[in-house]
């Protein structure tokens, strides 16, 4: 039914050839879906490997336009992309990078009211958003739904990544049960990010993605790995579930989805217009 | 050294493994961020904090695998071979966020 053409077996040989994937993890990948939450920093490594390595249908939600400020870590966007649909730039250069890939293109914003008809058409979920608010609506519909989620951040030279297979594993709450007080940390735009630390995050991200669909390797289940390219280190924390989890926890306090409301507390000339 | 960056600071108080002096008696040897450290400062979790320049706001901090309450930091103490862990906020846009839900309810799931 996923059977490999010729072409595809040449495009994904070197896949092929790995015993831990072989045909039959290169065909796990072909029948496999994926949506992408953000076609920013972390968008945009994680949509290019995920679509270059052949994930069947690939789903990609961002309701932004590139910006020029974009342009140092967003990879999927060009110059002339500017003021361009991001989901728009994003499906075109994917397809010219793998036609084989189907892509569901989402013009708009992850809310409470779309949250679950999107996520639920999706294998593994991808968090490559730029807010706290959607963030923690991600991670709750993720659990509530028993969703696979893998989740990122970056900020100055500082990454973290790590996957939660929802209402099993850790979940982001588990780990950061409340969103930072307002004004508490700043974000790319008031603090800066070095673009290569976007890459070295989202591609993690989807090589994590890779290893939950074909099944090979140890996710990063209920660990927590930190990333800091000024030193480049990595420190891992272990993230067990917490029993008093307002999400996942024995007796969660929130048992339907909530929204937090942005407030701009800081005014920014170099207002970030996209995913991190 | 931004006071956003982790660990790269080092204070007098707290010295990497290999630079500590002959040992005092008041000194701890703790994990920090999984390395090794010695500190020589008063024996709280806030001193501590302080002599590594974290931004308190910006982190969760773990004792022994533990998430601490912030309030608290100046009541915790610490021990010998205590392992510390800063779990940083990562992935805020533009906008902070206010604490107020703007709904909590959701019909139909």
């Amino acid at each position: 039914m996923f059977d490999l053409s010729e072409a595809e077996i040449e495009r994904y040989s070197r896949h092929i050839i790995l015993p831990e994937l072989g045909g039959a993890g290169q065909q796990k990948l072909k029948q496999a879906s994926v949506l992408v939450v953000g076609a920013g920093g972390l968008g945009s490594p994680a949509l290019l490997y995920l679509t270059a390595a052949g994930v069947g249908r690939i789903g990609v939600i961002e309701d932004d336009v590139v910006d020029l400020t974009n342009l140092q870590r967003q990879v999927l966007h060009g110059t002339s992309d500017v003021g361009r649909p991001k989901v728009v730039s994003a499906s075109e250069t994917m397809k010219q990078l793998n036609p084989h890939v189907q892509i569901d293109v989402y013009n708009q914003r992850l809310t409470k009211e779309n949250i679950f008809d999107i996520i639920e058409k999706y294998d593994v979920i991808v968090d490559g958003v730029d807010n706290f608010p959607t963030r923690y609506l991600l991670n709750d519909a993720c659990v509530m739904k028993q969703k696979t989620l893998v989740e990122g951040g970056i900020l100055r030279f500082m990454g973290l990544i790590m996957s939660i297979r929802g209402g099993e594993t850790a979940c982001y709450r588990c780990v950061f049960e409340d969103p930072p007080p307002p004004g508490a940390v700043p974000s790319c735009a008031e603090a800066g990010v070095l673009g290569a630390v976007a890459g070295v995050v989202g591609t993690m991200q989807a090589t994590e993605v890779l290893k939950i669909l074909t099944g090979f390797g140890q996710p990063l289940y209920d660990r927590l790995l930190q990333f800091d390219a000024e030193e480049l280190r990595f420190h891992e924390v272990k993230a067990r579930r917490n029993p008093k989890c307002p999400v996942c926890g024995e007796d969660p306090s929130i048992t339907e989805l909530i929204e937090y409301e942005y407030t701009c507390e800081t005014q920014t000339p170099l207002a970030d217009a996209g995913g991190d | 050294m931004n006071q956003h960056h982790p660990g790269s600071k080092k204070e007098d108080k707290l010295l990497e493994l290999e630079d500590r002096p002959p040992l005092a008696a008041s000194a701890l040897h703790l994990v920090v961020q999984g390395r090794e450290k010695v500190y020589l400062g008063p024996r709280d979790m806030r001193s501590l904090l302080e002599a590594l320049g974290e931004n308190l706001s910006y982190a969760n901090v773990r004792l022994n695998g533990t998430v601490l309450n912030r309030r608290d930091f100046e009541n915790i103490p610490l021990q010998d071979g205590d392992r510390v862990d800063f779990l940083y906020f990562m992935g805020g846009g533009s906008c902070s966020i206010s604490p107020k839900l703007k709904s909590s309810v959701t019909p139909g799931i």
